[in-house]
């Protein structure tokens, strides 16, 4: 996608609210997407992401609050008038028509000649790289190759953002990877904007330029994936990107950005990336591999000590499980080469960690 | 070791026991159809080549019957009143059943959707025979629909709705409207809303939605049903023969006729023949909902 449109919004929804039955599926929700962005609603099932999506697409209709796609307000309009697609999580390819019929369908809807249809529908069975499949029946296609098709189908019609509702989750695990390179690979070349639903962490860290994490019908964060990785907005989204040891605290000193916190049984120097104050409770949230143990520990801000519960060899890193006292349990997932030393279990060790990895979320922020 | 060499042995006996249990188990629908139903036809057939003179049946191998029924114009036109009247059976409850199981299929609220099915259900819980005289009751002269029709000032002595074909059509359509909605029903079902959505998501709007995909994926469920009303319009013998008041002959109640006539050879003949009719016309139907369905979207579309 060429820079100078990469600052102009390519559709944005302000306030959506929408209700099923008297439960409250989307509140107040907003979320504005870039031309060319390609960004992840994830969130666990039930949260609102796939309403959210339908609503962008047209096949839902929000109760309230507006959809503008290209700073046009499309609230009203039906799917069939809008100017996106989408790729649906069954996939929906029309089993009595052949690949190339399928693909063709948005194209004769809108009455493009025959020689403009052949032309496209080829050009996109090239990008997708199933060139030799215009005959084939539908039942006829794996898995992937029908995952394709109904990118092709979607995409033959150019539309202004791709909307894709968990259109990988059915697939198994080493054709999920390869897909995901593939969707890459395909906006890079495609260059539109895309809108990817999941409830799978690392599908949207590895796919996403910006990532909306929901929960129970709202966004909670909406940011870039290091981002949410390193500051999480709060203990849900913390635990839902990542792994990371949450322990209870409250804050008794605090100075800017640096508190001191009670956790533990102990003190503890902690991050603030809110405005958290003095009596304000929490979690502090620790991301396993930010614990440092034996040497490593010697430099860090807080120091303790802890006692190996468990220890489980994951080949490029070691996890431990540890016990530091007072009922309370620590992970760490450490580095791990040939050579290095291997703790174990029983063992009594030195741990530590540094102030700036220790994020103290404030749980007053959730609702 | 021993127990993993020993299980090939014993894998061909287990297969072995388990085509015996089916075989067990289709035993009694398959003694049920081979002596009531293929030796019955048999025994027709039988019947079919022998001859019928002076009011008594003479045991013979003749086909005199075969070539009295198809070259007597007569019985040409007994078939063809026969299929005209299944032909227009079918299509009303065609018309009228599927935007009947459209409407089901669409419905949300199972406690609706349950209701609407029953309504379409009770008249199979009704005897043919019953159901025949109550429609006698509605369409006679002095009957129901004569009486709005008179009320209304369209007619002043009624009119014809029975001993004629327009009330053997309306009875049937009445009794077989179920085998053509449930048919379609269970294939709208089975097409979730979500290629509906599909179509929508790819610019189509309402109509050209059911065109190109809602009804061509029906076309199975829709050969069904025809197929069904058909050959039970067919062979339909009770509705005819109340409704119809003995004006209104079809090869059913002509069979019947011959039957007490005790000229079992044509009887035999006019069954056979509308045997192979009806295989036929399935046959023919199955044929056209394929191509409804896969020849106008593949080739057609190039």
């Amino acid at each position: 996608m060429s820079n100078q449109h990469a600052e102009t919004t390519a559709i944005e929804a302000r306030n959506i609210v929408k209700q099923f039955a008297g439960h409250t599926a989307l509140n107040q929700v907003s979320l504005e997407v870039k031309r060319g962005e390609f960004i992840s609603l994830l969130g666990p099932s039930g949260c609102g992401k796939t309403t959210l999506l339908r609503i962008l697409g047209g096949l839902e209709h929000p109760d309230e609050g507006a959809v503008l796609l290209s700073g046009k307000d499309v609230s009203g309009v039906p799917a069939y008038g809008r100017n996106t697609n989408m790729i649906f999580q069954q996939l929906a390819l029309f089993p009595h028509m052949d690949v190339y019929n399928n693909i063709a369908y948005g194209l004769k809807v809108k009455k493009l000649g025959k020689a403009e249809i052949k032309k496209r529908v080829a050009e996109v069975l090239e990008l997708v790289q199933l060139s030799d499949y215009s005959n084939r029946s539908i039942s006829q296609l794996s898995g992937g190759q029908a995952q394709r098709i109904a990118i092709a189908r979607a995409l033959v019609n150019k539309p202004e953002v791709l909307l894709l509702d968990e259109p990988l989750s059915a697939l198994d695990m080493q054709l999920r990877l390869d897909m995901q390179h593939e969707l890459k690979r395909i906006q890079r070349e495609f260059g539109g904007t895309f809108i990817f639903v999941t409830h799978d962490q690392n599908e949207a860290m590895n796919l996403s330029d910006r990532i909306a994490v929901m929960r129970s019908g709202v966004i909670l964060q909406y940011g870039t994936p290091s981002e949410i990785y390193e500051r999480p907005v709060d203990s849900f989204v913390a635990k839902f990107i990542g792994d990371t040891n949450l322990l209870e605290a409250k804050v008794i000193e605090s100075s800017g950005s640096k508190l001191i916190v009670e956790c533990c049984g102990r003190t503890f120097e902690a991050r603030n990336p809110g405005a958290a104050g003095v009596g304000s409770t929490g979690h502090l949230s620790l991301r396993y591999e930010y614990v440092g143990l034996g040497e490593s520990a010697e430099r860090c801000d807080n120091q303790l000590t802890g006692k190996i519960l468990e220890s489980v060899y994951g080949g490029a890193s070691i996890r431990y499980k540890l016990d530091i006292g007072g009922g309370y349990e620590l992970t760490a997932n450490v580095q791990y080469q040939p050579g290095n030393p291997i703790y174990g279990v029983g063992q009594e060790i030195a741990l530590g960690f540094q102030r700036e990895y220790a994020l103290f979320l404030d749980d007053s922020r959730e609702a | 070791m021993t127990k993993a060499s020993s299980r090939p042995v014993k894998r061909p006996s287990q297969s072995q026991s388990s085509w015996l249990m089916r075989l067990l188990l289709l035993l009694p629908a398959l003694l049920l159809m081979g002596i009531i139903y293929l030796a019955g036809m048999l025994i027709f057939s039988r019947f079919s080549f022998d001859a019928f003179e002076q009011g008594t049946i003479v045991s013979a191998w003749r086909l005199d019957t075969y070539k009295a029924f198809l070259s007597d114009p007569y019985y040409w036109k007994l078939i063809g009143s026969t299929f005209r009247l299944a032909l227009k059976v079918t299509f009303w409850s065609l018309l009228l059943a599927y935007p009947l199981a459209y409407v089901i299929a669409g419905v949300r609220s199972s406690g609706w959707r349950q209701a609407m099915l029953l309504v379409t259900f009770m008249p199979l819980l009704i005897s043919a025979v019953v159901r025949s005289y109550g429609w006698m009751i509605i369409l006679s002269r002095q009957g129901f629909l004569n009486w709005i029709f008179m009320k209304l000032g369209l007619t002043e002595t009624g009119f014809n709705l029975m001993h004629n074909e327009t009330g053997v059509v309306i009875a049937l359509v009445h009794i077989f409207l179920p085998f053509m909605v449930f048919p379609i029903l269970s294939v709208l079902l089975q097409n979730d809303g979500v290629l509906k959505h599909a179509a929508h998501d790819l610019g189509a709007g309402k109509w050209r939605t059911f065109f190109t995909i809602t009804f061509p994926l029906s076309a199975r469920g829709i050969a069904s049903g025809v197929q069904i009303v058909f050959t039970l319009c067919l062979t339909a013998f009770t509705t005819p023969q109340l409704i119809g008041g003995g004006r209104v002959m079809t090869l059913p109640v002509f069979i019947y006729q011959r039957t007490l006539d005790t000229n079992w050879p044509m009887a035999a003949v006019a069954s056979l023949f509308l045997f192979a009719a009806s295989i036929l016309v399935s046959l023919l139907v199955n044929r056209s909902a394929e191509w409804l369905m896969y020849r106008r979207s593949t080739v057609g579309g190039r």
